[in-house]
């Protein structure tokens, strides 16, 4: 019985990136109309971007329920968009095991830092932007891990790339803020056209821009899938930070901490390993790009490694944390360890959201002193620098 | 305590009726109206909560990764009294004045106030300066917001990733404080004061250019005088009645602004 219930569920998964929308779309009126001022209009937005943040994880969760009892839902066609001459845009979902699984996690890191957060940005002077951005993240990440086709995905894509600018310039009155935040911003949109460069080729190959057909095997010659496939990688490559894109990561640290927690430690970050991991079997088609995943990888991680043992404050030691791990999720699906990538994914988000939002409350944590730069780097001057200079204010 | 049990007999008053007229079919007639005195109880109950509720409030926040606002320092910090224990006695002072206990009785030369004076001249000022900056330009003499905080070498803390070390106070810490210099009221002779002014350079500085104010209260006499830089001790002129209520939180309660001194006559 409660199986035929849950069966319709999926016709409903728009909801999860839908209802933090339709929360920021009430704050956003609310802030248009002068109703948000005062102390007593934030417990409302807070409230209403949370609620939306919970409405999602118990709709996941009620998936994840029918996926165990049942069956997996897979591909559903929720709307159609638009069409050309030989492919159409639709909303259209995958559920599958690696998108609920994730989405799930996401939205209950999503949830954890709106609670976080209502607290923490108590009567800031850009308390109901934060929450609207955060929301907009929220329903962009969530569009990036469920949607069914690369197109929708992009829409997602974008909307973490905007709420990432917002956020790392939220104290736009800082220059340093908003010229880090035009930096990001730049460098990503590096990444998207990579992303927009697979999915024209996409469409003019495959007529679609479904994952499923995009991953299917024996449709493309050798050479077109690795055009398509590189498109995708250069996209996940920005979005995760690896090298060449690294620096723009550590110059995103300018927001409040629940937003670099959520955007940079736990979730957005993995958004580039997530693209690997859905494109896994079109991966597996060109080895040699998964040869090159492999080798940026490891310079990554030895970049990250080396730029890590340097940092004197706590964000930017934890950030290069991430790279590292992240790093090490792009070796993994290099060498075709997908579920192992997927799980180190999962742990690594989980924690390092926790690691980030304990970062302001450091100083009573601990009562160590931080560890100084190995000898062997010290001496080396330019290494030491090379691993300084990632920090933007030795650059100027 | 009233507000609570005004809840309880609401509510079971709610309750009552229910019982007596589940059957009759009519009761939203009667409920309905009792409704807006029930959610006007608990809207009272919830403004003012129980000094036990209170205390677990703060001690909860203490405990709070998300918190911003763990406590509340030296905030609103405004007067330090220098004297005996019945200078301040019954006095509701808004938790806004230091204390220091001193008797001027058995110091008739003045040594002990003076260097008494010599460690609160300095450190209460280092606090209430630091206070008054801090609130006046937060950007410039605080460190402005907490929330993008970034903490550097364990000893100190930034913007984002990149910016000077941030020194001050932060807003969250300042945001109830009223700028004001401290009041520092001693209970012993200006004759006795003037004297230690005139042999403690410190001092001269502190209070010669009124970064503190000095007011000296008579220990016989009880009159007050404050010290002018320029023009020597002046007596002091104020109203010397005071409002006066049985406890402190019938003074305090329902309030979150600064409050004048009460005299509070005990709870008997």
């Amino acid at each position: 019985m409660m199986v035929d219930m849950l069966r319709h569920l999926p016709d409903w998964v728009w909801l999860v990136p839908g209802l933090p929308l339709l929360a920021l779309s009430i704050t956003g009126l609310r802030v248009l109309l002068g109703r948000a001022t005062g102390d007593a209009a934030e417990p409302l937005t807070a409230r209403l971007a949370s609620l939306a943040a919970f409405g999602g994880l118990l709709l996941l969760l009620a998936l994840d329920l029918l996926a165990v009892l049942d069956e997996v839902p897979g591909h559903r066609v929720v709307a159609y968009w638009f069409s050309g001459s030989n492919w159409q845009g639709s909303f259209s979902y995958l559920m599958d095991e690696l998108s609920l699984s994730l989405a799930t996690l996401v939205a209950l890191i999503g949830w954890l830092v709106m609670r976080f957060s209502a607290n923490y940005l108590h009567r800031e002077a850009g308390f109901h932007r934060f929450f609207i951005i955060l929301s907009f993240f929220l329903a962009g990440i969530q569009l990036v891990l469920l949607a069914g086709n690369g197109l929708l995905a992009f829409v997602g894509w974008e909307m973490c790339g905007m709420s990432s600018f917002l956020l790392i310039g939220y104290a736009w009155q800082r220059p340093v803020a908003t010229g880090n935040a035009l930096f990001a911003f730049v460098t990503n949109r590096g990444g998207d056209a990579g992303f927009l460069l697979a999915l024209g080729l996409a469409a003019n190959w495959l007529g679609s821009f479904d994952w499923q057909a995009i991953n299917q095997s024996g449709v493309l010659t050798l050479v077109n899938a690795r055009l398509l496939v590189l498109g995708f990688v250069i996209a996940a490559l920005a979005k995760s930070a690896q090298l060449p894109f690294t620096p723009w990561i550590s110059r995103a640290l300018e927001g409040p901490t629940p937003s670099s927690a959520i955007f940079y430690g736990a979730v957005m970050v993995h958004a580039g390993v997530y693209l690997l991991l859905r494109l896994s079997p079109l991966l597996a088609q060109v080895p040699d790009v998964m040869l090159g995943l492999v080798a940026v990888g490891l310079m990554t991680a030895i970049y990250a490694w080396l730029c890590g043992l340097v940092q004197t404050d706590v964000k930017s030691a934890l950030i290069f944390a991430t790279v590292f791990q992240v790093s090490l999720m792009i070796v993994a699906i290099g060498l075709g360890w997908t579920t192992l990538a997927t799980v180190h994914l999962g742990l690594h988000a989980a924690w390092r959201a926790w690691q980030f939002l304990l970062a302001p409350s450091w100083l009573s944590l601990t009562r160590g002193r931080p560890a100084p730069a190995p000898a062997w780097l010290r001496q080396r001057q330019w290494l030491y620098t090379a691993a300084r200079c990632n920090v933007s204010g030795s650059t100027r | 305590m009233t507000a609570s049990s005004g809840v309880t007999s609401t509510l079971s008053r709610l309750r009552w009726k229910r019982r007596s007229i589940r059957w009759s079919g009519s009761w939203p007639v009667r409920v309905v109206p009792m409704l807006p005195s029930a959610v006007a109880a608990l809207l009272e109950h919830r403004q003012a909560p129980s000094p036990w509720q209170g205390f677990e409030h703060v001690r909860g926040r203490a405990n709070d990764i998300s918190q911003a606002r763990p406590e509340l320092g030296h905030a609103t910090n405004a007067a330090a009294f220098v004297g005996r224990r019945e200078m301040s006695r019954g006095l509701f002072l808004d938790r806004r004045v230091f204390l220091i206990s001193y008797d001027p009785l058995a110091d008739l030369s003045g040594q002990i106030v003076e260097s008494i004076l010599l460690a609160v001249g300095p450190v209460g000022a280092g606090i209430a300066l630091e206070y008054y900056f801090s609130t006046v330009d937060n950007e410039r003499f605080g460190c402005g917001s907490k929330i993008t905080h970034n903490i550097t070498g364990l000893f100190g803390v930034m913007e984002g990733a990149d910016s000077d070390l941030r020194t001050g106070l932060p807003w969250q810490m300042v945001e109830i404080h009223e700028p004001m210099r401290l009041l520092v009221v001693v209970e012993q002779t200006p004759a006795v004061l003037t004297e230690i002014l005139a042999r403690q350079p410190a001092l001269q500085e502190l209070i010669g250019n009124a970064w503190i104010i000095l007011a000296a209260k008579d220990p016989l006499t009880a009159t007050i005088q404050q010290y002018c830089p320029r023009r020597g001790w002046l007596p002091w002129t104020g109203r010397s009645v005071l409002p006066q209520v049985a406890r402190s939180r019938d003074w305090f309660a329902g309030s979150s602004e600064p409050l004048a001194p009460a005299m509070l006559l005990g709870a008997a």
